[in-house]
């Protein structure tokens, strides 16, 4: 128990010192705000994506799908009245765009679906389902229905790939789970069919077998179609976005690790300032347990309080950052069908344990300290100080220890996200168990070296860093981690920009690029019109003209997008092969000639690290003709998607899927027209054709390409900038307290005949160099950190090989940040030590 | 002080016993203490004169086990110091001991009451038990009109008077005296002397008082000296009145 006494006592502690109160909770709020928004954030990713398939696929156990072109529906007939599957549902599905916004239309067969079991809607007012077999009628949930402020009987107007599409909202269902269909345009399977010009095929047919009918299946299903476990095929693509979500955590984790440390700096400091009143305790009689008891109390109250507040402030954050990673999963991934904000009871309740236990944790060495020592050393003044200038050799080869472990998992040879991020993570507390140290070393060698050279007021200033550094050691240590982490992610975000901006430029060779509007997920489909390809080629200006084809097709490797490429066409040798401009990361001898032969495939990076592929290595696809196994001749550098590409000689890909279609072109100029006129006279053609038709420069796609880039790093941007956020507030308030706390030392100069001024500038001289200290410190953890995330963590995560690149304007603003924080903290204290009448503070203690 | 129910107070007819205590801080070549011996009666106030740095304050230090020695015994009531551990001397500390010290040590963050309450509360007597205790230590202080008020916003010598008040307020067998007058003008260290004499004998305690003073020390049972870590006899008497008689109050209340 307690004292209810010494309770008060530290109550009004409090009380007096309102602002170390105040800036204690901050940092337990914001830490915890962190960690509760982006993992919210993430948990809706999750259960979006969760739903979102559930959405389009329903509980099944297999699937069957089928090439560029679909399986014909006879393949659905034929599973019901030859083998008897009548458990099976056949799906046809697409992205749309409704007020520009993507959502999945899904043509389902309503019969199919109730012997399955799937899709049951609760058809609301005067609908009924035969309304649904209506030519262009769709069905859509009362949720999305009051988004697109359309009603029953309302007409719908959608954007597939550039073209418009008109229907009829037949009835507004609702579902059990409003958020489930929240994302879904539901039509029949025969109006889907004409919506999206997919007349006879089907995108897949959705299965519950047993395991004597998967075999059988096996057996029969025609060459060219795959039958698939839903399960599996939703892991591979769980497992991507597992990556992306683990990367968001680990961010977190590192803005609690800085609020941690500034949360154990400020308790720390709290116990510190009261030595006396804790030796005073002791020497009435309190027990050492008593007095932990009583720190352990006061730090509870304000990790309830902070956490509270924090679990608040991260609800609010989360709102707007799950914007940001839903656009990112979308980006990447997978359009989400469900766009729903999810208050995840385990993000709350993990945030919450979190902020308590961090917190309690932070202060319990201090209070451990406070109360084992003999009440006769806590009433001696120095005595933390004498301790903390012990532990400097331990700590220096605890933190050397730590770091050098740290490096030796980073460098090991595994393809563990996590182990990457434990790598990360013992650099990182290994560089705080080394800041105190290191500061000290630093502060003494200047001092030897340069001692004479500086004058009295700097060698104070350098001594009185020195002497307090059990209570600036830990905070210096935060401040520099926190610009390392700013270092570290600028570092690794210049460098995947210019990465990805060096690829475009080798990738784009073309002057001019014309695609079909396409959304995440490429499907076969008519493509570009072949005359009117044609017709384009005969206009004048143009040199030459490069075809390719981009769909989706499921492999062993489960669905991957297919690059057929193919050399340019009108002056053969004048130009290289499209092939060429894959650059390569690794390949067999000859490759670039035995792609063009058709005599195997390049496998993009991402998919070649998640699958261990290497050059040499075979490939197989189900096709019509039965299975095709091709040599993988080489691993190439690709950023259109993670989930992994497989590009191929357009005329082996039209040999193996009988698809002529062209998705996007690359033109060439012959240097008579401008770029520009060009482009004008292209966009000329293209308004003569039904349908919208993309039309860019390379200059224009670099740009698209380069937004898109930015937006999807706009989360790690404000995780960023929220742990600068943290440190910043967290710092300003240790130094201020530092310096707080001297006023009486600073008394004593200015009765010594110290200038109001010199002790303005003593205490704002110390500040900075303590801030310019943390920001040198700070560059070597974060060009560590930025090896290790572009080294580590993102080929582990993504497949990505990234080439360093090092903008010096990333290291001059940690050091302004640094520098500025430090500075920004020490104006308080200063103007206060420059006003202060000596006599007064002198009194006081 | 009224009398009260908490578990405070107890009395032996040998209150302290010291052989043979050696005491040294580590690292140091030269011991601080040196076989001393020393004892105490009930009642008995002696007085412990020496230079600055001389090992008076880590004597009292070492019989209130705030530090511990390696070597020698300390016995209070009975009971042997050296060997107990830390929460067992803090305990025995808490009941039996009172302890007053030239820096006051008030807790700045209670008032002048809450600082004497907060003894009995340590010591296990209900709040409102420990109120009106410490209200009757205060008045026997004459301080009860500055009960809310904070370490802070009281005079030295009134810090002083709310320090003794809170030594005294459990009623231990033993009250040790650091220098009570040592951050005192001389008026406000006699009148303080006079009173902790007073109450001390009230109590039948003994006390054990550090002085470089000569002048506090001559109120003294008995005076020994400390030199070189090695306990001599002083210049003691023992007075036929009572100390607090041999210094009659020439001001009022008013000059504390």
């Amino acid at each position: 128990m307690v004292s209810a006494l010494l309770l008060r006592s530290s109550a009004r502690f409090y009380g007096r010192h309102r602002w170390q109160g105040l800036l204690s909770l901050a940092g337990i709020m914001l830490g915890v705000a962190v960690v509760i928004a982006v993992d919210l954030a993430n948990e809706s990713a999750r259960r979006a994506f969760d739903l979102s398939l559930e959405a389009v696929a329903g509980r099944t156990t297999h699937r069957i799908s089928g090439g560029p072109d679909g399986i014909p529906e006879s393949v659905f007939i034929d599973l019901r009245a030859k083998l008897g599957l009548y458990r099976s549902a056949p799906v046809v599905t697409d992205y749309v765009r409704v007020s520009g916004r993507s959502y999945t239309l899904l043509g389902i067969d309503p019969l199919s679906e109730l012997v399955l079991g799937r899709h049951s809607l609760g058809i609301e007012g005067d609908g009924d389902l035969p309304g649904l077999l209506d030519a262009d009628t769709v069905l859509l949930a009362a949720g999305l229905a009051a988004t697109l402020e359309v009603g029953e009987g309302g007409e719908l107007l959608m954007d597939h790939r550039g073209r418009s599409l008109r229907a009829r909202v037949g009835a507004v269902f609702s579902h059990g789970d409003e958020a489930l269909a929240e994302g879904l345009i539901l039509a029949d399977i025969a109006v889907a069919q004409e919506l999206l010009e997919r007349a006879g095929t089907l995108d897949r047919i959705d299965l519950v077998l047993d395991d004597n009918q998967v075999g059988t299946l096996a057996e029969w299903l025609p060459a060219g179609l795959n039958l698939v476990e839903s399960e599996s095929r939703d892991q591979s693509l769980r497992r991507m976005t597992d990556n992306f979500h683990l990367n968001l955590t680990a961010m977190s984790l590192l803005a609690l690790l800085v609020g941690g440390l500034l949360i154990h700096n400020t308790m720390t400091f709290s116990v510190l300032q009261r030595r006396q009143v804790w030796g005073a305790c002791r020497a009435l009689g309190a027990t050492g347990r008593e007095i932990l008891a009583l720190i352990l109390a006061e730090a509870l109250v304000f990790a309830l309080a902070g956490t509270l507040l924090g679990l608040l402030l991260g609800i609010v954050l989360a709102q707007g950052l799950v914007g940001l990673v839903l656009g990112t999963v979308d980006d990447l991934y997978f359009v989400l069908a469900v766009r729903e904000f999810y208050l995840a009871p385990r993000s709350l309740l993990e945030g919450a344990g979190l902020g308590l236990g961090i917190t309690l944790l932070s202060v319990l060495v201090p209070a451990l300290e406070a109360a084992k020592t003999p009440p006769a050393s806590v009433l001696r003044r120095s005595h933390m100080e004498l301790r903390a200038r012990a532990m400097v050799p331990a700590a220096l080869l605890a933190g050397a220890v730590m770091m050098a472990v740290g490096w030796w998992l980073a460098a090991l040879d595994s393809d563990s996200v996590v182990m990457g991020f434990v790598a990360l993570a013992l650099l990182v507390i290994g560089f705080c168990v080394l800041v105190p140290p290191v500061v000290a070393l630093l502060v003494r060698g200047t001092l030897v070296v340069a001692g004479t050279l500086f004058g009295p007021l700097v060698r104070m200033m350098l001594r009185g860093i020195e002497a307090g550094l059990s209570r600036t050691g830990l905070a210096l240590a935060a401040l520099s981690v926190a610009v390392a982490a700013t270092v570290g992610m600028g570092i690794m975000v210049a460098s995947f920009r210019t990465t990805l901006d060096t690829w475009l430029v080798q990738s784009l060779s073309g002057d001019i690029y014309i695609s079909l509007p396409g959304y995440t997920s490429e499907r076969p489909g008519a493509g570009l019109s072949p005359e009117w390809v044609q017709s384009l080629a005969q206009l004048p200006g143009i040199a030459a003209i490069e075809r390719h084809r981009l769909v989706r097709a499921e492999t062993a490797f489960g669905p991957v997008q297919v690059l057929a490429v193919a050399g340019v066409e009108r002056r053969p040798g004048t130009l290289a092969a499209a092939a060429a401009r894959l650059p390569l990361k690794a390949a067999l001898p000859g490759a670039g000639e035995r792609l063009r032969a058709g005599e195997g495939v390049l496998v993009s990076e991402p998919l070649a690290f998640q699958r261990g592929i290497e050059p040499g290595a075979e490939v197989t696809f189900d096709v019509e003709q039965g299975a095709v196994t091709l040599p993988v001749l080489g691993i190439f550098s690709d950023f259109r998607s993670p989930r992994g590409v497989i590009a191929m000689d357009r005329g082996l890909y039209r040999q193996l899927w009988k698809d002529d279609g062209i998705s996007g072109l690359a033109l060439y100029g012959d240097g008579a027209l401008s770029r520009a006129e060009l482009l004008d006279a292209v966009r000329k053609m293209a308004a003569l054709q039904p349908r919208d038709i993309q039309i860019y420069s390379s200059a224009g796609i670099r740009e698209r390409s380069m937004a898109l880039f930015d937006r999807t790093f706009a989360v790690t941007a404000v995780l960023r900038l929220l742990t600068v956020l943290v440190a910043f507030i967290g710092i300003l308030g240790a130094l201020m307290l530092v310096q707080l706390e001297r006023m009486r030392e600073l008394a004593v100069l200015r009765a010594t005949g110290m200038t109001a001024r010199q002790v303005t500038a003593l205490v704002l001289g110390q500040t900075a160099l303590m801030g310019l200290m943390a920001g040198l410190l700070a560059l070597p953890l974060g060009l560590l950190m930025a090896d290790v995330l572009i080294h580590v963590i993102n080929l582990r995560a993504f497949g990505w090989t990234l080439t360093a690149a090092i903008p010096y304007r990333v290291l001059l603003e940690a050091l302004a940040l640094a520098l500025g924080a430090a500075l920004l903290a020490g104006v308080y204290p200063a103007w206060r030590a420059g006003r202060v009448a000596p006599a007064r503070l002198l009194r006081e203690e | 002080m009224k009398s009260h129910s908490c578990e405070t107070g107890r009395r032996a007819p040998l209150l302290l016993d010291i052989r043979n205590l050696a005491f040294g801080y580590d690292g140091a070549d030269t011991p601080v203490l040196a076989d001393i011996d020393l004892s105490l009666a009930q009642g008995e106030v002696l007085a412990l004169l020496g230079n600055s740095g001389c090992g008076k304050s880590t004597l009292l230090n070492l019989i209130s086990g705030i530090e511990v020695a390696r070597k020698g015994s300390v016995l209070i009531d009975g009971v042997e110091m050296i060997g107990l551990d830390d929460r067992s001397r803090t305990l025995k500390r808490r009941r039996d001991i009172g302890f007053i010290y030239q820096f006051f040590n008030l807790i700045p963050t209670l008032t002048a009451l809450e600082n004497i309450a907060l003894v009995l509360e340590l010591n296990g007597c209900s709040g409102a038990e420990s109120t009106v205790l410490a209200m009757d230590a205060l008045a026997s202080v004459e301080l009860q009109s500055r009960a809310g008020q904070y370490p802070d916003q009281l005079s030295g010598g009134e810090q002083q008077r709310v320090a003794i008040a809170r030594a005294l307020v459990h009623s231990p067998s033993l009250v040790l005296a650091d220098e009570p007058t040592g951050n005192l003008d001389g008026r406000s260290g006699r009148r303080v002397m006079a009173l902790l004499h007073e109450l001390v004998a009230a109590r039948g305690a003994g006390m054990i008082l550090v002085t470089h003073s000569r002048d506090v020390a001559a109120g003294a049972h008995r005076i020994l000296r400390l030199q070189d870590g090695h306990l001599r006899a002083g210049q003691g008497h023992l007075p036929e009145a009572h100390p607090s008689e041999a210094h009659p109050s020439e001001d009022g209340p008013a000059a504390w």
